[in-house]
């Protein structure tokens, strides 16, 4: 409840304002929107034709651009890396990219890991494509970009470690920077 | 203040955009997810040099139709919010950053301009002549036509801002 009067807070106080028929982030990112399923629908489609390699670089490419306007429109370097890394997590949301939860920090040590809940674009594909969903790759590669770009992660590949489409049951996607099996419960 | 951007305002205040368990919905029901436009413009590239622009068009075909077929129904449902036609959903098109979207009919064969489409601009910035992207946005809009008209058309492109014209126009 707090988190949706945040959002349309956000949104009320033109996180996302309307110029000449373009809408821009905070007055300065230019975006576009489109409905969820039919974006998992197109992401699907590129997937089964090119494979979920390309998916990923494709994602990170694009990606890259968003976050160099990112940086370019808000200047965040030299703020420290947690508070980078809450405001890219909350510029996720807002996109409509879902709820993220860190779910262990340790940067220095390369472990982290991280839930994603709530990603329209996800559920969606799920639904549609079950274990066959390509979805994750394409949004894996955008976020993995971020971390390169605003956290200073070089060349950050994320990786799924669990999937929602893939274990019956599951309410989320978790990825990490560097997977580190059976230390994660 | 613009005329559009009472028009943004408008919306949410009428909440015609809200948010429902943390996501952007239009319409109370419909996800809503966004992207960059510049990065929109390059993912559209990439894919159409990768294959070609009638994947493009394929891939528009299929981001329209599943989008129109998702407004047909939700809008089905609300009595307050009647739309007869595709020239009723020109703002909501205008809304969701797509530009701003003319339909005519001459000859009664449909027209549709479009204007102020900064993934189309910034494609132009880009590539220049070389974009493909409009491929894709012939592919959206012949589905819309087809979905709430009832027709079975392909949409050729006539002028292109990517080439130099002013406004980018569809036609029959």
């Amino acid at each position: 409840m707090l988190f949706n009067k945040f959002i349309n807070q956000l949104i009320l106080n033109k996180v996302f304002t309307f110029d000449k028929s373009q809408i821009l982030m905070l007055d300065k990112v230019p975006f576009v929107m489109f409905p969820a399923r039919s974006m998992a629908k197109f992401i699907q489609k590129v997937g089964d034709e090119f494979g979920e390699e390309y998916l990923y670089q494709l994602g990170f490419d694009a990606g890259l651009i968003v976050a160099k306007e990112f940086t370019d429109s808000f200047g965040w370097v030299g703020t420290g890396l947690a508070k980078r890394l809450g405001m890219i997590f909350k510029m996720f949301e807002v996109m409509g990219f879902g709820k993220h939860t860190v779910k262990i920090w340790n940067i220095s040590g390369s472990r982290t890991l991280y839930q994603i809940t709530n990603h329209p674009v996800i559920e969606h594909s799920t639904r549609l494509f079950g274990k066959e969903e390509k979805i994750c790759s394409f949004y894996r590669g955008i976020e993995s970009a971020h971390w390169h770009n605003e956290l200073g992660i070089k060349n950050c590949h994320l990786i799924e470690t669990q999937c929602i489409s893939k274990k019956r049951g599951l309410k989320f996607c978790e990825w990490s920077n560097n997977y580190f099996k059976n230390q994660t419960n | 203040m613009e005329k559009e951007e009472i028009f943004f305002k408008e919306l949410v205040t009428k909440n015609l955009i809200t948010v429902v368990n943390n996501r952007l919905n239009l319409l109370n029901e419909i996800d809503l997810t966004t992207y960059g436009a510049r990065a929109w413009a390059y993912t559209l590239q990439e894919i159409g040099k990768k294959k070609n622009e009638k994947f493009l068009f394929d891939l528009g075909y299929l981001m329209g139709g599943d989008a129109a077929d998702e407004l047909l129904t939700v809008l089905k449902k609300k009595r307050d919010f009647i739309i007869k036609k595709l020239y009723d959903l020109t703002n909501i098109i205008q809304l969701t950053g797509f530009g701003i979207i003319t339909i005519k009919k001459e000859n009664n064969k449909t027209k549709i301009t479009i204007e102020n489409n900064y993934t189309i601009i910034y494609a132009k910035e880009l590539y220049g002549k070389d974009s493909k992207v409009c491929s894709f946005y012939a592919g959206v809009y012949s589905a819309f036509i087809n979905k709430f008209e009832g027709k079975n058309i392909k949409l050729k492109q006539q002028s292109c801002i990517c080439k130099g014209d002013k406004k980018c126009i569809f036609t029959e």
